[in-house]
């Protein structure tokens, strides 16, 4: 290798790394850290995820369209009963299939960004305890899957618009931010969970139960009831006004949307973000250690 | 090169603990996340209920063109202390001071996807080690040329040997131009030919940088390192440029059982190497050195003739020499004790420890056939000091037999 000479003659500015048992895992120094590290993390963080789409897909036949099973289905289930009037479902008017495509196209939206970011440490630590790279990647690669997951539901909205002519008009496209704040909001949740889940794997497997159980606490396959009892309830549900705001704004039942508050939970939503990766980050340098080879 | 006396690592004091059971080890990893998402500044170097040192005040330094040689048995903290050197884990104690582009060959192949094929990996796999997309684009000849993995690169890596995938995992970390590298046991991969490839381009990098080398193979150990440290229950237990003291030290260290025996057609009531006991004793011997072992038995059963073959192998039992007597025709009767001395003039043991076979086989002269009748293992005996580093392969020794 004739080029190591030449490099270590000008060794200048050699980049020097410090552990020590006092340093203090403060929340600006960590972000900067985020922030220095971001441009690999970043370029490693797609490699990954365009490994895993590809490795995934590679061996099965229907490849994507396995991902989009079970929200159909659950669509499917809530058509018949719908259609042959055993439960009556109050949905605000308009065609109910349509309606309920649209919620569990979104809800699992909503629940991938919530259980990838754990899976994601899951499936890889064998390389967290091996290899030191910047940990912010694996988060990126969660998010690059959740938007691949969310691109293969838009395929199945999109046909749905098209199947059942929903006219177009400008408020369609605000659909597309209150996804993305969505996908954030999932993705918030899946970071604060993150530190116990890798602990203690409760977390994981009450996690697809817990998922089905909120999403009957969210009006995914109704609409939200307005003078109830329960509404109360579900009126403490963040997900829920983004959810409907994002389905209304698409099938044009938009008469409703509380503007305000949509604003208010991106923000909150983008606030809590940039803590969960922080909390990942000094969480998992804690973690490994814990994790055995 | 003008950096040379620049020091590279530097270690103070580092210590860590771990805890001994999953339970405990889970609830203090959700204490110490607590603790530091509150700022709060925990006491980390008392110890909690179950938890130990698995490294304990470990300090040194190491320069440019330095190789330390990290040995120790399993579970003295040598992958510890490699993890946090690595960054992987913070010491509870003390500093660690690490400058230049650091380099780990710990997990060849790290994050290979069996369904992606071999060019798919190389730029998974280079990207973690911290190649830019671009230098492997650059690297990506050397890297297909050094693993010699030809026609396969196309096809998923799931379809390759054992030794193909190592060989590539291997050729994708050599490309690494580290100021200090972290090897953890992987010096040598693959078959004879790539093994000698293998050291070749690893003795390049350890001419231009600071380097930390955990293996068990001492053989490895005294040709590449500089200095040494044996650490025992994570302690420091010696440190010195003195390596061939350290890995006698660290030879002495095994304790087992003293030896194994199969059949009972004849008992050895003593073994002498040199007029020392040698059963479960250590044996020290020079390179060049004669080997005299005086040996008594007696026959359990009637055996008329018998040969005696005395086998030599290193400390995974390969057989590395033998050394066989005569037809030997027994005189007196059973249980009578029978007296043997063998000399080996000059041996050409190389430093290590070796284990001694004598297999008694029962010799029937009229089908000129061997029965094997009794074998003794004695192990870890021949304790060889020497600073002559030798190749030893197996070989025949011509010994001198008076019974």
């Amino acid at each position: 290798m004739p080029g190591i000479e030449k490099k270590h003659a000008s060794n200048i500015s050699m980049p020097v790394h410090v552990y020590s048992s006092d340093q203090r895992s403060g929340v600006f120094s960590t972000m900067k850290a985020v922030c220095r590290d971001f441009p690999v993390a970043h370029s490693l963080g797609f490699r990954f995820a365009e490994r895993n789409i590809r490795a995934r897909y590679r061996q099965s036949i229907l490849g994507v369209l396995w991902a989009l099973l079970p929200p159909l289905a659950t669509a499917a289930i809530w058509i018949i009963l719908n259609q042959s009037n055993i439960v009556t479902i109050n949905h605000a008017g308009g065609n109910y299939p349509l309606f309920v495509i649209t919620g569990t196209m979104l809800w699992s939206v909503f629940s991938t960004a919530v259980t990838t970011p754990v899976q994601t440490i899951q499936a890889n630590t064998s390389i967290l305890v091996k290899i030191n790279f910047p940990r912010e990647a694996l988060m990126i690669t969660a998010f690059y899957e959740i938007l691949f997951s969310t691109g293969i539901a838009l395929v199945i909205i999109a046909a749905e618009i098209i199947y059942f002519q929903v006219p177009i008009t400008g408020h369609t496209f605000l659909f597309f931010p209150a996804m993305i704040v969505l996908i954030i909001m999932g993705m918030c949740f899946g970071l604060l969970i993150l530190p116990v889940a890798v602990l203690y794997k409760d977390i994981q497997f009450a996690l697809p139960t817990l998922l089905q159980f909120a999403m009957y606490l969210t009006p995914v396959v109704y609409a939200t009831p307005v003078f109830s009892g329960a509404a109360k309830i579900l009126a403490l549900n963040p997900v829920s006004p983004v959810l409907t705001s994002a389905r209304e704004w698409l099938l044009g039942l938009d008469a409703n949307v509380n503007w305000g508050l949509i604003g208010i939970l991106a923000v909150i939503s983008i606030f809590v973000l940039v803590i969960g990766i922080i909390i990942q980050r000094i969480a998992l340098e804690l973690l490994i250690e814990r994790m055995g080879t | 090169m003008n950096s040379n006396d620049a020091i590279l690592i530097e270690v103070e004091g580092v210590s860590k603990k771990f805890s001994r059971s999953l339970k405990q080890s889970m609830w203090y990893g959700l204490k110490d996340l607590m603790s530091a998402f509150l700022g709060m500044n925990r006491n980390r170097s008392a110890l909690r209920k179950g938890e130990f040192w698995a490294v304990k005040e470990v300090s040194f330094s190491l320069k440019r063109g330095d190789c330390l040689g990290l040995i120790g048995h399993n579970g003295a903290g040598k992958s510890t202390l490699l993890k946090m050197l690595n960054g992987l884990i913070r010491p509870d104690e003390g500093r660690i001071t690490m400058r230049g582009k650091v380099g780990a060959l710990i997990e060849l192949g790290a994050g290979f996807n069996p369904i992606l094929t071999g060019r798919e990996n190389i730029y998974v796999n280079g990207q973690l080690l911290g190649f830019s997309r671009k230098e492997i684009n650059e690297k990506f000849q050397a890297i297909i040329d050094f693993a010699e993995i030809g026609e396969f690169l196309d096809s998923p890596v799931q379809n390759y040997s054992s030794g193909m995938k190592v060989r590539l995992g291997f050729s994708i970390a050599a490309q690494m131009e580290p100021d200090v590298l972290i090897i953890d046991e992987v010096l040598a991969v693959g078959d004879a030919g790539f093994k000698i490839k293998c050291l070749n381009r690893i003795r390049e990098i350890l001419k231009n940088s600071a380097v930390i080398f955990v293996s068990h193979s001492m053989e490895q150990i005294a040709k590449t390192s500089t200095s040494i440290i044996l650490l025992d229950k994570g302690k420091i237990e010696y440190h010195d440029v003195n390596v061939i003291e350290g890995v006698q030290m660290y030879f002495s260290k095994f304790s087992s059982e003293k030896f194994t025996k199969f059949g009972d057609e004849v008992e050895i009531t003593s073994f002498n190497i040199n007029d020392r006991e040698a059963i479960g004793n250590s044996i020290p011997l020079k390179y060049g050195e004669d080997l005299h072992i005086n040996f008594k038995f007696r026959s359990l059963v009637d055996l008329e003739q018998i040969k005696i073959v005395i086998l030599f192998s290193d400390k995974n039992m390969h057989q590395l020499a033998s050394c066989n007597s005569g037809p030997i025709h027994l005189v007196g009767n059973r249980d009578e004790e029978q007296s043997v001395k063998v000399t080996i003039p000059e041996t050409s043991f190389t430093i290590g420890n070796y284990g001694v076979t004598v297999i008694f086989f029962r010799y029937l002269p009229l089908s000129y056939q061997l029965f094997l009748s009794t074998r003794y293992n004695f192990i870890s005996e021949i304790n060889v000091k020497t600073e002559e580093l030798t190749n030893l392969t197996s070989l025949r020794f011509k010994g001198i037999w008076e019974v």
